[in-house]
């Protein structure tokens, strides 16, 4: 029996939400039944599937369009096409403007530049804010898994309060108030943008990295070749950074993952509060903000949606293969 | 009277004392003590089920959290009460600083704001004439409270509605392709963040058919049928993501009791599939799922937010929104410290009906 | 009118008119049980047939593997549907029940046929009050009211023995300790009176000094009640003294089958030979090594051409290898084995004779009293588990 049933509580939840994002219980594994005597096992699937590879295409795609963006036959993200603005995607009539395949946004710029653009900076700040998250709350995590006993006990206190508040507030109230001091030391607003959001997001992240990567690292730091470590006289840092985390960053890789889809939406979500990056820098979150208007009065949904479908897209991508992943490597929270 | 009659009423009268207590909070606009009054009553309910331990955490985690929304404002550079006030005179600008406490140190300037906090004085400020004037942060709450929880209700409810009977289904008919779509499904439904689900629904009900409104909010009182029309969309935007994640969840919890061997004990005992699917294995299978639909209170308030600014509901979402743009900071520092708070104590409620429906944990509690 | 309606005003005797009192309550004719798994398919249960008569109790014998908890499931039809191959025939009260639709079983089960489960920790709903598993399965099998129900089950918690059975009604299973748990499925099983009980390994999750009390007390409910009794074990000593006849299950057949004397006294099967010498006596001095039966049973996938048991049988002759051997009567009425050299036949005992000359024998069963040991590591035994 656990001897804070509130505690096994909120970590069984945690565990079970993360698990409902999971893969659909898989071909094959027909309900077994009750007589253990049949010996019936599921199969275990030790490939990735076709829909891994869509996703790994889709992602690729992504990549090369954001590194090569500047090379791309396409206007740049801040130029406007006089003539543009509101031009439908695909359009084919008579006073179209022939390559821009996804139309134009609100004041003449090509929409393919902004997505791509737009993609750089999302992902830029997704990326960090995952980097964030896994410095430093994977750093607690592994140090509360391996120290256990007080030290422990702090930290979990610690990334408790955090996970007290409810997540976009918390990154809305960072991303307000930090801004201003971050523009006073980085200057450019463009960067100080990405890098407030960056912070604020990774923050957030950091109690459930944290939880996460302590109970992964609790199962490795049990294990015997740690004792041994011990015993030939390693120091804790030591064992900790080449004998244990080595073992817990395959199931961390899927959690990344999976983090970083959650991220790219919240820092949409932050834009459509106000607190994203500031036009005429482009995110998929504020081309999102631009074009709403846009979308009601029914003249060119098509900006919504575009920037909708880039985030729609890259988020199941990245879910579906965080999942395959995790499904390989993750170790259950919820039996700690 | 026996020991579970006696527990029992404790948990009822705790979860009354507390769901009263909420509701104060949120229908009556507090004067003066009210607030602490309100408080006293949540303590006193926290303390009769869950015991002194727990609510030495649930303090201390207000406090923290509180403390921390205070420090927010000195976190801004320069000086803050330049964008608060906007046009204004430096004695104006001073006497704000003073009576926010930004001349002192952190822990008084806590302090002033938790005298304010209680007694529910934070102001919106405004230049005008010789003084900076405040209007209660209160005041607007109190009326914008409601419409935030009305749309966290029915979007729980229509996702509550939805995924069970899913759930139930697509366990009891795992593996087969009526599973298969439904997982699909759901595993695209998780992925579709709440704003774009907002966004299709906008076009296409509201902007292309004149289904239901854009935007805009009608209370209850007024007309109920507008009321819910005004408020479908939303809590069906809402309501996506959860209905994904709670489908999910009961059905494999679900496909795990079902294997347990006291089902096949059930059906031995002649029971209809329809009686063992709804009394015997739905009930383990619940526990999960409602500590799951607490732990999203967090995501939901996010949702709510979002969802509010889109379709302009003057909730709470909405008055933050506009505290921003209007760079209100006191006002913003209660909002946030208000969402805290509420979504502490939903936790703690959360954990009462846990222990209702789990005996095994309520024994242990009882034990320990 | 809705089934439910229909079936509250009936009764479980006017449903199922008694069946001549003179034929067997149970016909099980050559019963297949098959699995599809993703290795395969496992025949659990292949072909297995006996008769029960009422208030008799017949006890199925075999280790873990043997098919002996999927043939009772079978029988009772509690299988999932999916991926499971039934065959053959199962007649209770002289009507074919194997292929009836699931509602017109819902009817039996509970009614007709009870079942006792192995582990009763796991097999009782963990969130319901012990009171309303009981009156669950009256108020639906029986036209009474809610407060009769509740009477019936504090006079089946007093029945099986109970203390404080007021209380009990009110209590979860986990607040009950590990015999009383069992006597509450048991009261279960038998509240609405069925003709037929399985009671499914009933003693194994339990210690061994209740385990006695609980197999007394099936004995006594199934005198009283002149109920039909499949006692599903694999200790022979559960089934010693209690069965009126036993059958000794292997790899998915019944390989010895006869009235309890006789199979204590005659067996004829080297398998049950196995089983009976793996059971440590008390005359046995202390530290003998417990005999054990080498090797593992095959595998229900791919079963072996021959005699299942030939690849572990110190009999074993070229023809075991080859041909299966079918289940023949013994001298006594009743009394069925399959096996080519018998024990205890001039042809058993040349058989055994030949191997320990060639040396090629699985360990001898003699016991090894401080002797050089050539019972091999292997795990299987036959008996006490």
């Amino acid at each position: 029996m656990p001897e804070q049933p509130a505690d096994t509580l909120r970590e069984q939840a945690i565990a079970a939400d993360a698990a409902a994002t999971g893969l659909p219980v898989d071909a094959g594994l027909e309900v077994p039944i009750a007589a253990a005597e049949a010996g019936t096992e599921g199969v275990f699937k030790k490939r990735l599937g076709i829909g891994a590879w869509v996703a790994i295409a889709w992602l690729g795609l992504l990549l090369l369009l954001m590194v090569f963006a500047p090379l791309l036959p396409t206007p740049g993200p801040r130029e406007r096409v006089s003539g543009l603005a509101f031009q439908q995607p695909l359009c084919s009539a008579s006073d179209c403007i022939s390559g821009h395949p996804l139309g134009g946004d609100t004041i003449g710029r090509d929409m393919t530049a902004r997505l791509v653009y737009g993609a750089r900076n999302s992902l830029f700040i997704g990326v960090g804010a995952v980097v964030v998250g896994f410095l430093i709350g994977g750093f607690l995590g592994l140090v509360a898994g391996y120290y256990r006993g007080r030290l422990e006990s702090y930290i979990v206190g610690f990334l408790d309060v955090l996970l007290s508040v409810p997540a976009l507030i918390l990154a809305l109230s960072l991303a307000i108030f930090l801004q201003e001091r971050v523009q006073e030391i980085v200057g450019s607003n463009e960067m100080a943008g990405r890098l407030t959001l960056t912070f604020a997001l990774g923050i957030v992240a950091i109690p459930s990295i944290g939880r996460i990567t302590r109970a992964n690292t609790l199962v490795w730091a049990q294990r015997e070749f740690v004792t041994a470590a011990r015993a030939q006289g390693a120091k804790d840092s030591r064992i900790m950074f080449r004998e244990v985390l080595p073992n817990v960053v395959p199931a961390m890789a899927a959690i990344a993952l999976l983090a970083l889809a959650v991220l790219i939406i919240a820092e949409a979500a932050l834009s459509i509060l106000g607190a994203g990056i500031t036009p005429p820098a482009p995110t998929w979150g504020n081309i999102i903000v631009e074009g709403f208007d846009y979308l009601t009065n029914g003249r060119a949904p098509h900006i919504v949606f575009e920037a909708s479908g880039a985030i729609f897209l890259t988020v199941l991508a990245i879910n579906y293969l965080g999942d395959a992943i995790r499904e390989r490597f993750d170790v259950r929270e919820a039996r700690l | 009277m026996g020991d579970e009659a006696r527990h029992r009423l404790r948990v009822l009268a705790s979860v009354a004392i507390g769901l009263v207590g909420l509701v104060a909070l949120i229908v009556v606009a507090p004067t003066g003590l009210s607030v602490a009054v309100v408080a006293a009553l949540i303590a006193v309910a926290v303390v009769v089920f869950a015991g002194w331990r727990r609510l030495l955490q649930v303090v201390v985690v207000l406090v923290l959290v509180t403390f921390f929304v205070s420090v927010l404002i000195r976190l801004l550079p320069g000086d803050p009460t330049d964008a608060i006030l906007g046009f204004s005179t430096p004695e104006q600008r001073a006497d704000l600083r003073t009576e926010l406490g930004l001349d002192d140190n952190v822990f008084s300037q806590y302090w002033d704001f938790l005298n304010d906090f209680l007694r529910g004085e934070t102001n919106y400020y405004q230049s005008s004439g010789q003084r900076a004037e405040g209007t209660p942060v209160w005041d607007r709450l109190g009326s914008a409270l409601p419409v935030s929880l009305l749309l966290m209700l029915y979007a729980q409810v229509i996702a509550l509605a939805i995924s069970i009977p899913l759930g139930i289904l697509t366990a009891y008919r795992a593996g087969s392709r009526l599973d298969k779509s439904v997982n699909t499904g759901a595993f695209a439904l998780i992925a579709l963040p709440n704003f774009v689900l907002a966004y299709l629904l906008i076009y296409y009900l509201a902007v292309q058919n004149d289904f239901f409104p854009t935007q805009g909010y009608v209370p209850f009182g007024e007309n109920a049928t507008e009321h819910f029309k005004s408020l479908f969309l939303p809590a069906l935007s809402l309501s996506a993501g959860l209905i994904a994640a709670y489908m999910r969840l009961l059905r494999s919890d679900m496909i795990q009791t079902l294997q347990e061997d006291f089902i096949t004990m059930a059906r031995s005992k002649g029971l209809t599939t329809r009686r063992i699917l709804l009394r015997h294995a739905l009930r383990p299978s619940s526990f999960t799922l409602l500590t799951v639909a607490a732990i999203n209170l967090g995501a939901l308030v996010g949702g709510v937010v979002v969802i509010e600014v889109i379709f302009q509901l003057p909730g709470i979402g909405l008055l933050l929104f506009q505290a921003i743009n209007a760079k209100q900071y006191p006002a913003l520092q209660t909002m946030i410290a208000i969402i805290a708070i509420v979504y502490v104590l939903a936790n703690v409620v959360v954990d009462v009906l846990y222990s209702v429906l789990d005996p095994r944990i309520r024994h242990a509690r009882a034990a320990g | 009118m809705s089934p439910r309606r229909q079936r509250k005003s009936v009764t479980a005797d006017e449903r199922f008119p008694s069946a001549p009192l003179d034929g067997p309550l149970l016909e099980v004719a050559d019963v297949k049980t098959h699995f599809k798994t993703a290795r395969g398919l496992v025949r659990a249960v292949d072909g297995v047939s006996f008769s029960l008569e009422r208030g008799r109790t017949l006890g199925i014998v075999g280790e873990s593997g043997s098919g002996k908890t999927v043939l009772s499931r079978s029988i009772m039809g509690l299988l999932p549907k999916r991926n499971v191959i039934r065959e053959g025939s199962v007649r209770f009260e002289d009507r074919e029940i194997s292929d009836l639709s699931p509602h017109e079983m819902r009817q039996i089960w509970g009614s007709q046929m009870g079942m006792v489960f192995q582990d009763p920790m796991t097999s009782l709903n963990p969130v319901m009050r012990v009171g309303k598993q009981i009156t669950e399965s009256l108020l639906h099998h029986l036209d009474i009211s809610k407060s009769y129900a509740d009477e019936l089950a504090l006079a089946l918690l007093s029945s099986v023995g109970i203390p404080e059975p007021q209380r009990r009604l009110r209590e979860y299973p986990h607040q009950l300790s590990g015999g009383m748990r069992q006597r509450v499925m048991i009261a279960i099983a038998l509240a609405c009176g069925p003709k037929l009980l399985f009671a499914d390994e009933p003693t194994t999750a339990l210690d061994v000094t209740v385990q006695a009390q609980i197999l007394d007390l099936l004995q006594t409910q199934q005198r009283e009640r002149f109920m039909a009794m499949i006692l599903v074990t694999h200790d022979l000593g559960v089934v010693a003294g209690r069965a009126d006849e036993i059958a000794v299950m292997y790899a998915g057949k019944v390989v010895e089958k006869a009235p309890a004397s006789v199979l204590f006294t005659d067996m004829k099967m080297p398998y049950t030979e196995a089983l009976l010498q793996s059971i440590p006596k008390i005359s046995d001095k202390s530290h003998t090594r417990l005999r054990v039966i080498g090797g593992r049973p095959p595998s229900l996938i791919d079963p072996p051409a021959g005699c299942r048991f030939a690849a572990r049988c110190p009999y074993v002759q070229d023809k075991c290898l080859d041909e299966e051997p079918p289940l023949l009567p013994g001298s006594t009425p009743g009394h069925e084995f399959r096996c080519w050299f018998p024990v205890g036949t001039p042809e058993g005992r040349a058989a055994l004779e030949r191997n320990r000359a060639a040396g090629i024998a699985p360990p001898a069963y003699e016991p090894v009293i401080g002797d050089g040991a050539t019972a091999p590591a292997s795990t299987t035994s036959g008996g006490t588990v």
